[in-house]
């Protein structure tokens, strides 16, 4: 008899969506998700439910960002939605958190000048930080979205001059401090109350120019998250890549003792690709990826150990079709939900393990 | 010593003037050239030049001459208002948006071939491939057509730096003569310096001694084409070598290089516009490399906004140097980019509906030609081939396209025979 191939792992749940998710924002007390992206919709769905369904909620004609909901703990929470025409606008949550409102309760139709490319909520959902194409970061109150603070510490253009772009911002979990990285490998420490620049952390190593071959730049941080203690600082996105036509290079995460500007590990894996999000356990000894590329989409597990050597492989090693921009990790049931190219997945640890 | 003034832009066309005059020593006085730069007001008697601009791998018509608000295949661009009524292209393009009424695009190339090797050589010759014939690029022919024969500058300069896509003009059954002089290490031709060690006065005798024992040789002997082709080399290597401050661009004035900016494809069609001014009748700029298999908003996002800071100065400064009315500009890629957005945010291959850009002599300007369908899927209007684009960039250049070469026994028409150049985008 012939061996039985052994399947490749699937998710435990999915639902299809037109075009690219850019957008993920989940309510850790219940379950309700909104997600966004290319088509230029936001639709809900609940992630405990024994089917999913996703529930256009906004339309729109331009890219959904990214989003995220406010007051969580309140009984008003709001959606914040972040748009590549440069707006923000907030909604309120109704119906338990399944749908949100029709018209947004407020709206900043500049927050940026070109796209903005992320957002988030801190310091108790009280401020919101944007990044756009105007390479300014951005404090606003999360309420009423009046501006607060703003910085322009990323260099416009790279070091070969052509136009560059911050991809991603996160907050300490004091909300505290600001780390946004760009397309060459910068990544600002930013702290919000003195407006002064804590650290500037150099990756090189995820930022590729071919000269010669190919003339072109690819790649640049599309993901920085705090560890649960704010002492760590991920970095992720690409490695240097052999072919500019794509993601052609190997997942890298390089994890900074931010404080100290020292990288402590390099987490990276053969698999092609580009990791887009990254997210932490609560305990801060797991670290998820989950991206796309060359070949073909990934999750991976890195176990983070501080006094590890300087390159960590992977744990988990999960490949699938598609492509991941956007991951949640649902600590309770070690589930994680992964947003991207046509669709969301929910994936069981238990299973893969 | 060699007759450039240092700053040869600050001169405009007297700049060239000097340069034919010292460079080839007043024996070119009837030539076209040097009629030409006589006076700005002669501009209708110069002849014709081109500028031929090669993005290489395949630039997205989305994300320059046909954007698609609002459909699953426009991707995240908007298109902006031109200084055409009613034309939008994409918001990359601000600059050109504002030169439109300057600029005439086809949006409606139907080409077929998307692998790009195979596709280059369709889209650089207007011809498929024929296993009995090798035909020339577009370039050379149009250098061969638009050469006085005269001048000790090359016909045909190409500029190429990066190694991938590059692909020398290929003289096909015109000869290695016709080839053009590739500019792929640095923009500056190699071993051009006359050696440190030999005096301007031993190297002219050397040239000298040399061209005697060539004629020397060749007296009272039958077939002198490959002598006469040394020979020609040898002129041209003279020009080069007296022309060298031509791909100096530190010539420039500060000002100048800093509108081109500081990118390969600024420097490099800045260097174009100076040979272009100094009479060579033929430059091509390739820029490498359009394949955005992968993250294509992000590439298109540097590329473009390059192309469109890099080519509105070039523009210009055509323009204002009086070179734009006498200069043919295409810029061309192997073929477009697919519709379907893929999972890697990429766009792929796709010769089935695309655009091209054109401007200059013989192109009507503001003119914006064909249709595609509300996807960007198909061509809905008025259909062109790469032989019909062929056909329409000879025409505009000033050359009959039904002209023959014979090759053997066989008469070549320039463009292939079923060729139709489109007559409204010509002036």
């Amino acid at each position: 008899m012939p061996d039985e191939k052994k399947k490749p792992p699937t998710p435990t749940m999915t639902a299809k969506a037109e075009g690219s998710l850019l957008a993920l924002a989940l309510d850790p007390r219940n379950g309700m998700t909104f997600v966004g992206g290319s088509s230029g919709a936001v639709s809900a769905f609940d992630v405990n439910a024994d089917a999913w369904e996703l529930q256009s909620q906004l339309g729109g004609e331009r890219y959904v960002s990214a989003c995220a909901l406010l007051g969580t703990s309140s009984q008003k929470p709001q959606l914040v939605v972040a748009r590549y025409d440069g707006s923000l606008a907030w909604y309120d949550v109704v119906d338990g958190g399944a749908t949100v409102s029709a018209k947004p309760t407020r709206t900043v139709a500049d927050a940026h000048r070109g796209w903005v490319r992320d957002l988030v909520a801190f310091d108790g959902d009280r401020k919101l930080a944007t990044v756009g194409d105007d390479m300014l970061v951005k404090v606003r109150d999360a309420r009423d979205g009046k501006l607060l603070v703003e910085h322009d510490k990323h260099a416009k253009l790279t070091p070969q001059e052509y136009i560059s772009a911050i991809y991603t911002i996160a907050a300490s979990p004091d909300g505290r401090t600001l780390a946004s990285a760009d397309r060459v490998g910068v990544v600002v420490l930013f702290d919000v109350e003195s407006k002064k620049e804590l650290a500037r952390l150099n990756c090189p190593e995820l930022y590729t120019f071919d000269g010669e071959k190919r003339d072109r730049s690819f790649g640049g941080v599309r993901c920085v998250r705090f560890s649960p203690d704010g002492k760590l600082l991920a970095v992720a996105g690409i490695g240097q890549i052999t072919n500019v036509d794509g993601f052609v290079g190997p997942c890298r995460v390089e994890i900074f003792d931010w404080r100290k500007a020292k990288r402590i590990a390099v987490l990276d894996d053969d698999h092609k690709g580009v990791m887009n999000d990254v997210v932490w356990s609560s305990d801060g000894k797991e670290l998820f990826g989950a991206g796309g590329g060359d070949g073909g989409g990934v999750l991976l597990r890195w176990s983070i150990d501080p006094a590890a050597k300087e390159n960590i492989k992977p744990s988990l090693k999960v490949k699938f079709n598609g492509h991941t921009h956007r991951l949640a990790w649902i600590e309770a049931d070690r589930r994680l939900l992964a947003a991207g190219f046509e669709g969301v997945q929910l994936w069981e640890l238990s299973s893969l393990a | 010593m060699f007759p450039f003034p240092s700053n040869p832009s600050s001169f405009g066309l007297v700049r060239r003037r000097g340069f034919l005059q010292g460079a080839l020593a007043g024996s070119v006085a009837s030539c076209g050239f040097a009629a030409a730069a006589e006076s700005k007001k002669s501009v209708s008697k110069k002849p014709r030049q081109v500028l031929f601009i090669w993005l290489g791998g395949g630039a997205s018509q989305f994300e320059t001459w046909d954007p698609k608000p609002g459909r699953p295949t426009g991707g995240p661009f908007v298109p902006i208002d031109t200084n055409l009524p009613g034309i939008g292209i994409c918001e990359l393009l601000p600059k050109l948006a504002t030169r439109m009424d300057q600029l005439t695009v086809i949006r409606s190339l139907s080409t077929a071939i998307t692998e790009h090797g195979v596709a280059a050589d369709l889209m650089s010759t207007g011809r498929t491939k024929e296993a009995s014939l090798v035909y020339p690029e577009l370039g050379v022919i149009l250098a061969k057509e638009l050469s006085t024969g005269c001048s000790s500058l090359p016909d045909y300069v190409s500029i190429f730096r990066t190694t991938e896509g590059r692909r020398r003009a290929d003289p096909g059954f015109l000869g290695a003569a016709h080839l053009p002089v590739h500019l792929e290490r640095s923009a500056r031709p190699e071993n051009i310096d006359r050696p440190e060690t030999l005096d301007a006065d031993l190297f002219a005798a050397r040239a000298d001694l040399r061209r005697r024992l060539s004629e020397g040789f060749l007296k009272d002997r039958a077939g002198r084409e490959s002598a006469d082709h040394y020979e020609s080399a040898q002129s041209r290597l003279a020009g080069l070598m007296e022309g060298a401050n031509l791909f100096d661009l530190e010539q420039e004035p500060a000002r100048e290089r800093e509108q081109y900016g500081r990118t390969p494809f600024g420097r490099h069609c800045l260097l174009a516009r100076r040979l272009l001014e100094a009479g060579v009748p033929v430059v091509k700029v390739a820029r490498g490399f359009w394949d955005s298999h992968h993250d294509n908003f992000e590439s298109h996002r540097e590329l473009v906004g390059d192309f469109d800071n890099v080519f509105a100065v070039l523009l210009d400064d055509l323009r204002e140097r009086g070179l734009l009315e006498t200069t043919t500009v295409m810029v061309l890629s192997e073929f477009g980019r697919t519709p379907k957005i893929n999972a890697q945010v990429g766009r792929d291959h796709y010769a089935a509906a695309w655009s091209c850009l054109l401007a200059g002599a013989g192109f009507k300007p503001g003119a914006v030609y064909g249709k595609t369908d509300k996807d960007g899927v198909e061509v809905a209007d008025d259909p062109v081939n790469a032989g019909d684009l062929a056909a329409t960039i000879l025409r505009a250049a000033g050359i009959d396209p039904t002209k023959h070469y014979q090759v053997g026994l066989r008469p070549v028409p320039l463009a292939t025979e079923t060729a139709v150049a489109v007559e409204d985008v010509l002036s």
